[in-house]
C-alpha cells in the first residue's frame, strides 16, 4: 500500500504545497488584519493539493486490476494524512495568528480537504480518470476569490474575520460540509453502503474489483 | 534537409480566434468569476469609499480565475491537436488565438469599469478617505481601469504563459496562490518598499493604512495610476511574447527582438510609474471614518 502511494501520488507537488502553506499562515501570522485572506487561501490549497492526490491518469489500466477503488483510495490517502498533518503542524505554529480561534481554523483545513477528497473519489467512482484536472484549480481558485472578495460574509461566513466574527456560524457550516463530505465518501467506498445500480459505475471496472 | 513547418493564414486563425473565445465564455470558472463580479457589483459601492475598492472582486474573479481558466484552455488545445494526430497548426497561431479570446475577460472587465465610474458618481467617496488634496477624480478612473480592466487580461496572458512554460502538474494552481500572496504582500504595508511596490502587477494606490494616533487614517501612497496602466499594458505584451516564444518550430529571433523590446518598454513606463505623480506619501487632513 505504501509503495503504491509512493509512486503514485504527486509528491512533488504536495510538499511544494505544504511548504507554502506554512509560508502563507506565517504572514497572516505577522499581520493578521491585513493578509487575512491568506487564511482563506491556504485552506483552499490543502483541499485543492487533498484533491490532485486522487487523479488516476492510468486509470483504464487500473480499473481492471484487482486492487479496487477503494484500496487505491485507502493508499493515496496518506498524501492527505501527511498534508493534514503539516497543516495543524503550521496552525499550531503560527496559532497567535487566528484571534483566538487557531481550532476553528485547523477545522476548516481538515473538512475543506476530506471534502475534496470525497468529491474527487466520487467522480473517480463515476469513471473520471483525472477529475483533480478541474477540481484542483476550480477549488483553489474559487477559494481566493471568496477570501479576496468577501461577498458574503455575513450570511455564509466561510472565513470569519477578526475576533467579533460569526465564528460559531461558520463551524457549523464546516462542521455540515464534514458531515457530508464523510456520509459521500462512505457511500462511494464501503460497498455495503448502497444498493448498486447495473447500470451506473465505473464502465472500465473488472466485476467484482471493488 | 528541409524543414518544413506548419503555417497558417489569416481565415484559419480567424477562425480559431472565435473558437477559443466561445471556449473561455463557456468555461465554468469564467462563468463562476462573472456571476461573483455582478454579485458584488449588485450589492452597492461602499459607503465610504464608493466603488474604489470593489476593483479586488475582477482582479480575483476575472483576473486569478482567468489565469486557471487559460492554463485549461492551452491544455484542451494541446489536447485536440494532439489527438488530431499530425500538427495542422502551429503552436504559435494557436497561442495567439488563446491571447485573443482574453477578449471575452476584457469585456467583462469594460463593464466593470463602466459600473464603477457610475457607482463612484452616484456615490462619491467620503472626503475623508480619497482621493483628496491635489489628486483628482482621474488618478480614480486610472487606478479603476488599472485594477479592475487591465487584470482581467493579465491573469490569463500570465495563464498562457504558466501553460507554455510550466507544464507541471499543480503548477497553475501553486503560481496563482504565489502570485496573491506576492501581490498581497506588495501593497504598501512594508514602508521601505512603497516606492517599488509599482513594479508589481496589481497594486493599490492608497487606503486607510493609518498614521501614528490614527490607526484608521486615509493615505495616497506614491507613483502615477495612468503610467501604471501603460506599464501593465506593457506586462501583458511582455506576457504573450514570452508565451509565443516557446514555440521552437518557428524562427525565434524576431520574437526574442520583440521581447525586448516589450521588457526595455516595460521597464521605462514602471521608472515611470514609480516617479511621476505623487511623489511622498500623502496624509488625508480629516480623521479616517470608522471602517
Amino acid at each position: 500500500m505504501f509503495e503504491h502511494a509512493a509512486r503514485s501520488v504527486p509528491w512533488g507537488l504536495v510538499a511544494t504545497a505544504a511548504a507554502l502553506v506554512t509560508v502563507l499562515l506565517r504572514v497572516v501570522e505577522e499581520w493578521p488584519y491585513q493578509m487575512w485572506p491568506l487564511q482563506g487561501i491556504a485552506v483552499g490549497l490543502v483541499a485543492g493539493v487533498a484533491a490532485s492526490a486522487f487523479d488516476e491518469p492510468a486509470a483504464a489500466v487500473v480499473d481492471t486490476l484487482p486492487r479496487s477503488l477503494r484500496w487505491r483510495t485507502v493508499a493515496r490517502s496518506a498524501a492527505v494524512v501527511l498534508l493534514l498533518g503539516w497543516w495543524l503542524l503550521s496552525v499550531w505554529w503560527t496559532r497567535t495568528a487566528y484571534f483566538g480561534h487557531a481550532e476553528a481554523v485547523a477545522w476548516q483545513g481538515c473538512v475543506a480537504a476530506l471534502a475534496a477528497t470525497a468529491y474527487v473519489t466520487w467522480l473517480r467512482d463515476r469513471g473520471r480518470a483525472t477529475p483533480a484536472a478541474a477540481v484542483s484549480p476550480a477549488v483553489v481558485g474559487v477559494t481566493i476569490s471568496l477570501a479576496l472578495a468577501r461577498p458574503l460574509d455575513e450570511s455564509v461566513p466561510l472565513f470569519p474575520y477578526t475576533a467579533g466574527g460569526p465564528w460559531a456560524s461558520s463551524q457549523l457550516l464546516w462542521s455540515t460540509v464534514g458531515v457530508l463530505a464523510l456520509v459521500t465518501l462512505t457511500w462511494v467506498l464501503v460497498p455495503d453502503a448502497r444498493i448498486k445500480s447495473p447500470c451506473r459505475g465505473r464502465p472500465l471496472s473488472a466485476p467484482g474489483s471493488r | 534537409m528541409t524543414h518544413t513547418t506548419p503555417t497558417a493564414d489569416t481565415g484559419t486563425f480567424t477562425v480559431l480566434a472565435r473558437r477559443e473565445m466561445v471556449h473561455y465564455a463557456k468555461h465554468p470558472l469564467f462563468l463562476v468569476g462573472l456571476a461573483l463580479t455582478v454579485l458584488v457589483c449588485a450589492m452597492g459601492p461602499d459607503k465610504n469609499s464608493s466603488s474604489q475598492f470593489h476593483v479586488i472582486v475582477p482582479g480575483a474573479a476575472l483576473g486569478v480565475l482567468g489565469l486557471l481558466v487559460m492554463i485549461s484552455l492551452v491544455r484542451r488545445s494541446d489536447r485536440a491537436f494532439e489527438a488530431a494526430g499530425t500538427v495542422v497548426l502551429p503552436e504559435r497561431t494557436r497561442t495567439l488565438a488563446l491571447a485573443s479570446a482574453t477578449v471575452v475577460p476584457f469585456t467583462a472587465g469594460i463593464a466593470f469599469f463602466g459600473w464603477a465610474i457610475w457607482a463612484y458618481h452616484d456615490q462619491p467617496p467620503l472626503p475623508s478617505t480619497m482621493p483628496f488634496g491635489d489628486v483628482g477624480d482621474t488618478w480614480a478612473y486610472a487606478i479603476m481601469f488599472a485594477l479592475g480592466t487591465l487584470s482581467t487580461v493579465g491573469g490569463p496572458v500570465l495563464g498562457l504563459v504558466v501553460a507554455r512554460w510550466l507544464p507541471f502538474r499543480g503548477a497553475g494552481i501553486l503560481v496563482a496562490v504565489a502570485l496573491v500572496l506576492v501581490t498581497i504582500v506588495m501593497q504598501g504595508l512594508v514602508e521601505p518598499l512603497r516606492f517599488v511596490r509599482v513594479f508589481m502587477p496589481w497594486t493599490y494606490f492608497g487606503g486607510p493604512l493609518g498614521v501614528e494616533g490614527d490607526p484608521e487614517r486615509w493615505v495616497i501612497m506614491t507613483g502615477s495610476p495612468v503610467w501604471y496602466c501603460l506599464y501593465v499594458v506593457a506586462l501583458c505584451l511582455v506576457g504573450v511574447l514570452l508565451a509565443v516564444l516557446h514555440d521552437r518550430e518557428q524562427a525565434r529571433t524576431p520574437v526574442l527582438r520583440a521581447l525586448a523590446v516589450a521588457v526595455a518598454v516595460a521597464l521605462v513606463l514602471g521608472v515611470l510609474t514609480m516617479t511621476q505623480g505623487v511623489q511622498a506619501t500623502m496624509v488625508n487632513p480629516l480623521p479616517g471614518p470608522p471602517l
